[in-house]
């Protein structure tokens, strides 16, 4: 028996299949279901197609700056546009070139994101941390707008860290605070040996601002400590003491300005994650199984219960934790495992049946991917995700290099 | 049976082997703990117990040594003590070290046989029901079979400035226990309370203004991509599935697909 099955996809796309003689009338059945589901399936993405694009409309249209604006179409696009980047950034970036409101070059958009007029400082932050080369090459022009010159350090610093707000990965951080110091010790040639001792200076500033002016930090240094610190960094050798002193009472006295969350600080790492998709996840205190639809980013696994909600369940950072696969003796198949390296309980929250923000109760997270591919893919991304405690090993690298005698 | 650490070092009793060792414990790439720490160590037939002094009432850790191998560690892969040994699985890994190099064969010995739970003749014989030791062969057996004190009290504490450091490494420790201080209580470098960040991410939106109108609307963009994101792949495996059918994989289509009979129909939006 030669059985063909014929459908239209939303490309209009035709296939015809050949299937084997022993098709039973249950499986028969079972044909037609996924050819039912599947035109389901096409019907409803054209329905999410059209959502989206009236949903980003009148997320467009909200806001608009005074009646001017609704007059000229170029002062509404460069409202558009800024509304597009807030919410993600590359893509707002893209269509105000697209519509010649910028020039497709790291000058211009450098330019546009330091006056930073109506743009969210987070996203800002997060153009300037991505790594390619033309974002590479905007945050270089972006610091070079900064005008160090006869600045103490950190003066600089607090005009630096007020024009966006910091990222969270260490990757990231590192780039900025690269071209920060190479910014600052070319504005002031002679008040520092090399770049790493600027950065490393620079770290252990910003720690200390946050270790003295956050109150559930309890351990606050006092100044010989911040002076101890430091030794050796200059080449080997030590910076003047009056330097150090006069730094450390300039954060004493006056705390840096950090721009303020607005409240969707995270929310950014949903658009451009590095993997997704369904997994079943294992309960912690309960053995069952529940799908989820997880996101990885920014060294975290955020998981959703439904596609459709607006906020995650849970989230689970990727700090102290290793993966590694899990023989398929299991209830179910393909499966890996978060295990913590540190404390016995993973550090984690998730919502609860009440609506409430709780501790995860994990030793260890067990997921399973539908195939072996896709669990493959899961353990390689979230373990290039882990790079054990890569903020520490990238500031004593740089420490060491400062300390060496040139 | 958990491992219970709530005996006091004089209830434990004298133990088949004891005496006072430097441990350090190797928490994520254990790049942040490189301080050791003076421990009395009593090893009692299969279990290490250590206390900070002898008179503590409660053992700030226990291993279940049977989870777990001894092997020596060589200069390459600890470079701060001569003569250290360590208890490891694939999980854990603790590092041990006496002041006097001798003892290290002794405890690599106690503790070697008590991990493939031999037990010496003229030793009384143990009490405890004996686990057999294949079961934790490559397995990672980590939580079940160790259990420390949690708070971690070594943070704000000064370490001893022992003889051999040089003034360069202890100003090192210092930038380090900056960074750890702010670590531990969930900061990034320039003071954002992650914790809390991760918490409002998770709960739903507050107070109608304008601006978490905005951020609603956001929300839902991202809801509403992440749903077609879905929709595409699952249409993708359709297709998939049609384009190389054979009975094989329709079985398994459909114990897949009946096992999630929820898979397909999302909550609506």
């Amino acid at each position: 028996m030669k059985f063909v099955c014929q459908y239209r996809g939303a490309h209009s796309q035709s296939c015809v299949v050949t299937c084997l003689p022993d098709l039973t009338i249950a499986e028969q059945e079972l044909l037609a279901n996924i050819r039912e589901r599947k035109r389901k399936l096409i019907q409803e993405i054209q329905q999410l197609k059209d959502e989206i694009a009236d949903v980003t409309s009148e997320m467009e249209e909200m806001d608009i700056p005074d009646d001017s604006g609704k007059n000229n179409p170029r002062t509404k696009q460069m409202s558009i546009g800024k509304k597009k980047f807030n919410m993600d950034p590359k893509k707002g970036i893209e269509y105000l070139i697209e519509h010649g409101l910028l020039q497709n070059t790291p000058q211009d958009v450098a330019q546009f994101l330091y006056q930073g007029e109506g743009l969210n400082k987070t996203a800002i932050g997060d153009y300037l941390g991505e790594k390619n080369d033309f974002n590479i090459d905007v945050l270089k022009a972006f610091v070079n707008l900064h005008e160090f010159t006869d600045m103490i350090l950190v003066q600089a610093l607090r005009q630096f860290l007020w024009s966006f707000r910091l990222p969270g990965e260490a990757q990231k951080i590192d780039r900025m605070m690269e071209c920060f110091a190479e910014r600052y010790c070319e504005s002031n040639p002679g008040v520092f040996t090399s770049t790493d001792t600027c950065y490393v200076l620079s770290f252990a500033i910003i720690m200390l601002n946050t270790s003295l002016h956050n109150p559930s930090v309890k351990d606050k240094p006092a100044v010989d400590r911040f002076i101890a610190m430091n030794r050796g960094i200059n080449d080997g050798g030590d910076l003047p003491e009056q330097l150090l002193i006069s730094l450390y009472e300039s954060i004493k006295k006056e705390p840096f300005k950090i721009p303020e969350d607005d409240g969707n600080d995270l929310m950014h790492t949903f658009f451009n994650p590095d993997k997704e998709g369904w997994l079943w996840k294992q309960g912690g205190r309960f053995k069952n199984w529940k799908r989820r639809w997880f996101i990885l980013n920014d060294n975290c696994l955020y998981y959703f219960q439904f596609t459709t909600d607006k906020e995650p369940k849970g989230i689970i950072p990727l700090e102290n934790i290793q993966v590694k696969e899990v023989p398929d003796k299991s209830s179910k198949p393909n499966c890996f495992e978060l295990y913590s390296t540190g404390q016995d309980i993973i550090k984690a929250c998730k919502v609860d049946k009440e609506g409430k923000v709780v501790e995860g109760k994990h030793n260890v997270y067990r997921m399973s991917a539908s195939t072996e591919e896709e669990k493959e893919e899961w353990i390689k991304c979230v373990k290039s995700c882990i790079s054990e405690n890569p903020f520490y090993d990238m500031l004593s690298a740089r420490r060491k290099k400062a300390a060496q005698p040139k | 049976m958990p491992l219970d650490r709530r005996i006091s070092c004089k209830d434990l009793g004298k133990g088949d082997c004891e005496g006072w060792l430097f441990k350090h414990r190797d928490k994520g790439g254990g790049r942040l703990s490189k301080k050791w720490k003076k421990r009395w160590f009593v090893l009692k037939h299969y279990d290490l117990f250590y206390y900070k002094q002898q008179e503590d009432q409660k053992a700030e850790g226990v291993i279940h040594l049977p989870a777990f191998q001894v092997s020596p560690v060589n200069a390459t892969e600890l470079r701060t003590k001569k003569d250290a040994f360590k208890i490891h699985n694939a999980g854990t890994t603790f590092y041990l070290a006496s002041d006097r190099p001798h003892d290290r064969s002794k405890w690599m010995n106690k503790l070697g046989l008590a991990s493939i739970t031999f037990r010496d003749k003229n030793t009384e014989p143990g009490t405890m029901q004996r686990p057999d030791p294949s079961r934790f062969k490559g397995t990672d057996a980590s939580n079940e079979y160790f259990s420390e004190s949690s708070d971690d009290e070594d943070v704000d504490v000064v370490p001893n400035p022992s003889k051999g450091h040089d003034a360069r490494n202890d100003s090192q420790d210092d930038l380090t226990k900056l960074y750890r201080n702010l670590q531990t209580h969930d900061l990034s470098i320039d003071g954002k309370d992650r914790n809390e960040l991760r918490r409002r991410t998770l709960s739903q939106g507050g107070e109608d203004t304008l601006f978490s109108l905005g951020i609603d609307k956001i929300k839902k963009i991202n809801s509403l991509q992440r749903t077609l994101k879905a929709k595409e792949k699952e249409l993708q495996e359709l297709e998939d599935l049609m384009a190389k059918m054979t009975p094989e994989k329709l079985k398994q289509f459909k114990e897949h697909h009946l096992d999630h009979g929820s898979a397909s129909h999302n909550k609506s939006a």
